[in-house]
């Protein structure tokens, strides 16, 4: 695992630091503007974050090593795991260092409402942890060819149904916005982490199962 | 014991069918792999390393018959594949590092000494090395993590002679230890020629022949005949007959070979090639 | 000791190893109780099949030549190298008899042999 993990970090650094480069852009912006748009923009750093983990996948795959990994002493299982921990760690990272920058932020302007800050580490939770568990399974079964294509689809659909929901489900937005942030919170990180579990148990099946 | 234990192994592809192999490497033994372009070295290497699921048939590694399902055993097998994966923007010395985390007896000392003697240039970007030293950064890889069991998918193609020759040298020197054995596979026979043990001949996805390279050669013998001595060959002792409209040039085992006859030694690649486009194909059982 | 290995020559190379270790031991290059090179450091020097070298080591095992010690390796016998001179000697002997006697059929004398010897012995140096 030890060998992934440095082997990830160092194509991270090298391949995809543009993203990371993107995300502390929007987070500095997001210090600086107030209220809605600083949240907006955050979040959408958070997105940069989470389009590491596909094209670090992809590159493995385009340069074949994963293929490489068949040779070395290590299990699909780990080969699988190493990603997952390497995403959600970051994703972890991205959100605690917005917490910290955003309250500071906040502190520094002479004010104590911390409660949109955590809302808004929230919605950036859900996001990117639930996109990403869907992007990886579907990258590592249809690969970096027909992978976008699909997981586009998907993401489509799920928006689709998302949104129908939301217009719906009047009912439930009003208990879901009635109920005291900590226990929505912990239904949110409830849900996704089993999402996120759910996913890495897919993500294993399927890798577990390809011919090289 | 075995170091690669492979029974009646089958495995389909739309285009390409692995029928019936069987081959062993006895440990402390070199296994040459000898067929053409498409004959199927690469499948078997997958099937040997648990890259791809077999559709019949058993394999055995180092004693071990589910080499996926067990990733350490990997530490004892040091693979050199025909094109080697390792990150583009690592340069030799890097992967080292990279490499001391994957494997519990990884030998730095060792692998610094190999990447000197293979001439690896040290600050290039593995993506800009060229086809020969990739495969000899390979190597480097393969050799210093202490393995019992060496496999090579045509590593000496694309390298010229003198590194062919070192590489050589690295393969006898690994085997002076009993337990150390090595596959190889590859179409350039002279290579195998005179270190292999044992031979295994694959044609389309069938072993045409598994023996003790010394044997083989001393039983196999050319001889150019005309037709009615031809004649006079019994099919069991014929390998290969090349007719022309003027006789015949035949690969013949020493027993049939007519009498007063002329008959000269052989060549491994001469043999392959006449069992494969010479009119016998039937498989041969020395 | 010395090997040297003919790779086109149609005797097979495990013979040409048994050939000349045999006949430096019965020279008296290799001495008796001599260490031999390990089958697989001769495999590996020579760049040859480790079964060659073995069944090299067992044909001279096998006659008397080398004796084998488990874990330690193999070394020049010391009674055998008398035996097979003796053999040789005594071949030797029998040879010369029956030149005398070709010779004598065809009405040549000691000297006629003789010259003859000379040359062949000078020819083949």
């Amino acid at each position: 695992m030890r060998g992934l993990l440095y082997k990830h970090f160092r194509t991270i650094a090298k391949e995809m630091w543009s993203f990371l480069l993107l995300c502390a852009v929007f987070y500095a912006v997001a210090f600086f503007a107030p209220g809605m748009e600083g949240n907006t923009t955050a979040i959408y750093g958070m997105l940069m974050m989470s389009m590491v983990i596909t094209s670090l996948l992809r590159s493995d795959e385009t340069t074949g090593w994963r293929r490489y990994c068949e040779l070395l002493p290590i299990s699909r299982k780990e080969v699988v795991t190493s990603y997952y921990l390497v995403n959600y760690g970051m994703l972890t990272g991205a959100i605690l260092l917005y917490i910290v920058l955003m309250s500071l932020g906040k502190v520094w302007r002479g004010s104590a409402d911390l409660q949109n800050v955590f809302s808004t580490a929230l919605v950036m939770v859900a996001v990117s942890f639930l996109l990403s568990a869907l992007s990886i399974p579907i990258t590592l079964k249809f690969g970096s060819v027909k992978g976008p294509a699909i997981h586009f689809a998907v993401t489509f659909m799920i928006v689709g149904v998302g949104i129908s929901l939301l217009n719906n489900g009047d009912k439930m937005v009003e208990t879901v916005a009635g109920m005291p942030l900590a226990i929505t919170g912990l239904i949110m990180i409830a849900v996704t982490a089993a999402a996120v579990l759910l996913s890495w148990m897919i993500s294993v099946r399927v890798y577990e199962k390809k011919e090289y | 014991m075995n170091a690669i234990d492979i029974r009646n192994v089958f495995k389909s592809y739309p285009e390409f069918t692995m029928q019936d192999v069987t081959l062993q490497l006895p440990e402390g033994m070199i296994l040459g792999l000898i067929g053409e372009n498409g004959s199927g070295k690469t499948t078997l290497i997958k099937l040997i390393m648990g890259m791809c699921k077999k559709d019949a048939g058993a394999i055995e590694v180092l004693g071990c018959s589910d080499l996926a399902g067990n990733p350490a055993m990997k530490e004892e097998i040091g693979v050199v594949p025909d094109e080697v994966f390792l990150p583009p923007f690592m340069k030799a010395e890097e992967i080292g590092v990279l490499a001391a985390k994957f494997y519990r007896s990884w030998d730095a000392a060792r692998y610094r000494e190999l990447l000197d003697m293979l001439r690896i240039p040290l600050k290039t970007p593995f993506k800009d090395l060229s086809k020969g030293n990739k495969m000899r950064c390979g190597f480097a890889c393969a050799l210093s993590h202490r393995p019992k069991l060496l496999i090579l998918d045509e590593a000496t193609a694309g390298l010229d002679p003198i590194v062919r020759d070192e590489i050589l040298d690295l393969l006898t020197d690994f085997t002076r230890q009993e337990d150390h054995s090595i596959l190889i596979s590859s179409h350039i026979v002279s290579d195998l020629e005179r270190v292999c043990d044992y031979v295994t001949f694959l044609h389309e996805g069938s072993v045409l022949l598994t023996q003790e390279k010394d044997l083989l050669k001393e039983e196999c013998r050319k001889i150019v005949c005309s037709v009615r001595e031809l004649s006079a060959i019994p099919q069991e002792a014929l390998v290969g007959k090349r007719e022309t409209p003027y006789g015949a040039e035949c690969i013949v085992r020493k027993w049939g070979v007519p009498e007063g006859v002329n008959a000269s030694p052989v060549s491994l690649e001469e043999i392959y090639v006449m069992m494969v486009k010479g009119e016998a194909h039937e498989r041969a059982a020395i | 000791m010395q090997i040297l290995i003919d790779n086109y020559s149609g005797v097979s190379i495990y013979e040409q190893i048994h050939a000349q270790i045999r006949d430096q031991i019965v020279s008296g290059e290799l001495q008796a109780d001599q260490p031999l090179p390990s089958i697989r450091s001769l495999a590996k020097d020579l760049r040859i099949s480790v079964i060659t070298t073995k069944r090299a080591y067992e044909e001279l095992e096998k006659e008397g030549f080398i004796y084998t010690m488990a874990g330690k390796g193999s070394y020049v016998s010391a009674r055998n190298k008398e035996l097979l001179k003796e053999n040789h000697l005594r071949s030797i002997e029998e040879h010369m008899e029956e030149i005398r006697k070709l010779a004598v059929s065809c009405g040549l004398d000691k000297e006629d042999v003789l010259e003859m010897w000379h040359t062949i012995w000078e020819d083949s140096e």
